[in-house]
C-alpha cells in the first residue's frame, strides 16, 4: 500500500501555523489549521463510533477551539503538530466518554495527561523527536496488516485489548503479541515487564 | 521536580501503548500516569507511542467537514466565555481561587504525583482514612465506572497485609516508604499487577517506615451493581480488610 507522507516542510509549514495563531491570533491561520485537522478528527471520532456524526462534529468543534485557545502551550520541541492534535483528540475523547457515563467520573483527561512532565524541550530533543517521527512513520508503513490493524483498533478505535480481541475473535494473548511484535518492528524498545 | 530513583517494576509496552492511546480505564490510567511522575523512562517511552498515535491519526482517511461547522467554530472564537479556556489552561492564575480548591498547578502535599491533586487537594493526612486492621488504614478515592475502586492504603512499618484472593487484577503504586512480598522489594514508583493467578501476595512494609501506596482494584463482576451492592450485606468494605 502506498501511503501519503507527511513531509517534514508539511509539519513545518503547520507548526507556524499554530505559532501564528498564539501570538498574532490570526484567524487566517487557524482557518488553514481548520482545513487540515477537521476532516481527521472527524475521521478518527467515526473511527470509534462509525454513524455518529454529531459526536464527530462535537469533536472537531471541542478540539479546534483548544487549538485556538490553547496554541500558546504549543512547544514544538516536545511534540510535532500532528501529535499534539492527537493528545487533544485522545483527551477530548476520554472526557466525553467520563461526561456520558463509560469512565468514571471524578478523573479528567488533564489530570491524567497534562500533568505528565518531559522537564528537557530543547533543539536536541526536537532532532530526536524529528528522527522517532520518520522511523515511526516509515515503519508503520512495512507494518504486517495484521499487526497495523491492531494498532488501529487500539489507538483510533479506542478499544481495549479485550475488545479488540472479542472482535477480531482472537485470543487476548495473540493481540497482546502483535501489539509487542509492532512495536519492536518499530524499533519502540520498551524494557519495562509486569511483575 | 520528582526525585529521580531507580525503579525497577514498569508497565508492559502493551499496557504503555493503550495509556498513549487513552483506552484503559482512568482507575488504572491514573495509576500508570502517577508511575510516570516518577519514571524518566517510561516517560519517554510515552513520547514514542504518542507518536504512533499522531501518525495512525494522520493517516486516517480525511472526512468531508461542512461548511456549517467551520462557521460554528469560528463565530465561537469571538464568545468570552472562550477566554476562560485560556485561564483554566494553565499559565495564570485564577485570583478567585475559591472555585477551584485543587489548582492543578500547585504540587500536591506531600510530593505526591500530580495527577492525584484533584483526589487528594489537601494531602494524605485530611483524607477520610478508615482502620481497617491495627497496621492498615485506607482512604477511598473514586470509583471507576468499571467497578475498579481506587484506594489509598497506609501500612504501618513492618505491618503486613492479610492474605487475600484477587477477584480481578490489583495495581499497586509506591508512593512513599517501602514494601515486599515473595516476589520482591517495592519502592517509591514502581508499579506492580497482580491477578487472581498470582499466590504470592502477603505484602509486608519495610520495618523502618510507614509504606503508603496507591491501588486499583477491579471489582468482581457481580459485586459492581448499585443493587447487588445493596442487596449483599457481606461485601467487606475494603479489598483489604481480611
Ligand atoms: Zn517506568
Amino acid at each position: 500500500m502506498v501511503k501519503k507522507q507527511t513531509n517534514i516542510t508539511e509539519l513545518g509549514h503547520l507548526q507556524e501555523l499554530i505559532e501564528q495563531v498564539a501570538k498574532l491570533r490570526d484567524r487566517q491561520a487557524f482557518s488553514s489549521l481548520f482545513e487540515h485537522y477537521a476532516p481527521l478528527l472527524k475521521s478518527y471520532s467515526l473511527a470509534r463510533d462509525p454513524g455518529a456524526y454529531l459526536v464527530a462534529d462535537e469533536l472537531v468543534q471541542e478540539v479546534l477551539i483548544k487549538v485556538w485557545n490553547k496554541a500558546h502551550l504549543y512547544d514544538a520541541g516536545k511534540a510535532n503538530p500532528n501529535t499534539w492534535i492527537f493528545t487533544l483528540a485522545r483527551n477530548c475523547r476520554i472526557d466525553y466518554l467520563r461526561r456520558n457515563g463509560r469512565f468514571g467520573n471524578e478523573v479528567t483527561s488533564e489530570d491524567i495527561f497534562d500533568h505528565i512532565e518531559d522537564e528537557q524541550s530543547g533543539p536536541f530533543e526536537q532532532t530526536l523527536q524529528k528522527k522517532t517521527s520518520q522511523q515511526v512513520q516509515n515503519g508503520l508503513g512495512k507494518l504486517p496488516a495484521e499487526q497495523a490493524q491492531v494498532l488501529r483498533k487500539i489507538y483510533m478505535e479506542g478499544k481495549t485489548q479485550q475488545e479488540a480481541a472479542l472482535e477480531l475473535s482472537l485470543p487476548l494473548g495473540t493481540v497482546k503479541s502483535r501489539i509487542r511484535l509492532a512495536l519492536q518492528k518499530l524499533e519502540i524498545i520498551i524494557r519495562g515487564s509486569e511483575k | 521536580m520528582m526525585p529521580t530513583q531507580t525503579i525497577k517494576y514498569h508497565p508492559g509496552a502493551d499496557r504503555l501503548t493503550a495509556f498513549s492511546a487513552g483506552a484503559l480505564p482512568l482507575s488504572q490510567a491514573l495509576c500508570i500516569s502517577a508511575h510516570l511522575q516518577y519514571c524518566q523512562q517510561c516517560r519517554r517511552h510515552l513520547t514514542t507511542l504518542n507518536q504512533v498515535g499522531s501518525q495512525l491519526f494522520s493517516d486516517l482517511p480525511p472526512m468531508e467537514v461542512s461548511d456549517k461547522l467551520k462557521n460554528r467554530i469560528l463565530a465561537q472564537l469571538d464568545e468570552p466565555s472562550q477566554t476562560k479556556g485560556l485561564e483554566q489552561s494553565g499559565d495564570s492564575v485564577s485570583p478567585d481561587s475559591s472555585q477551584q480548591p485543587a489548582d492543578p498547578h500547585k504540587k500536591a502535599a506531600g510530593n505526591l504525583p500530580r495527577c492525584l491533586n484533584t483526589l487528594i487537594p489537601d494531602g494524605l493526612k485530611a483524607l477520610p482514612w478508615k482502620h481497617l486492621s491495627p497496621s492498615i488504614s485506607a482512604a477511598k478515592l473514586c470509583n471507576d465506572v468499571n467497578g475498579s475502586k481506587v484506594e489509598v492504603i497506609k501500612i504501618k512499618p513492618g505491618g503486613q497485609v492479610a492474605a487475600h484472593n484477587h477477584t480481578g487484577e490489583e495495581i499497586t503504586l509506591v508512593l512513599e516508604g517501602s514494601f515486599s512480598d515473595s516476589a520482591g522489594v517495592y519502592n517509591r514508583g514502581d508499579i506492580i499487577f497482580r491477578n487472581k493467578d498470582d499466590k504470592h501476595h502477603r505484602p509486608i512494609a519495610s520495618q523502618d517506615a510507614e509504606c503508603v501506596c496507591l491501588t486499583s482494584v477491579e471489582a468482581p463482576i457481580q459485586f459492581t451493581g448499585f443493587f447487588a451492592r445493596l442487596f449483599n450485606p457481606f461485601i467487606r468494605r475494603s479489598h483489604y480488610s481480611s
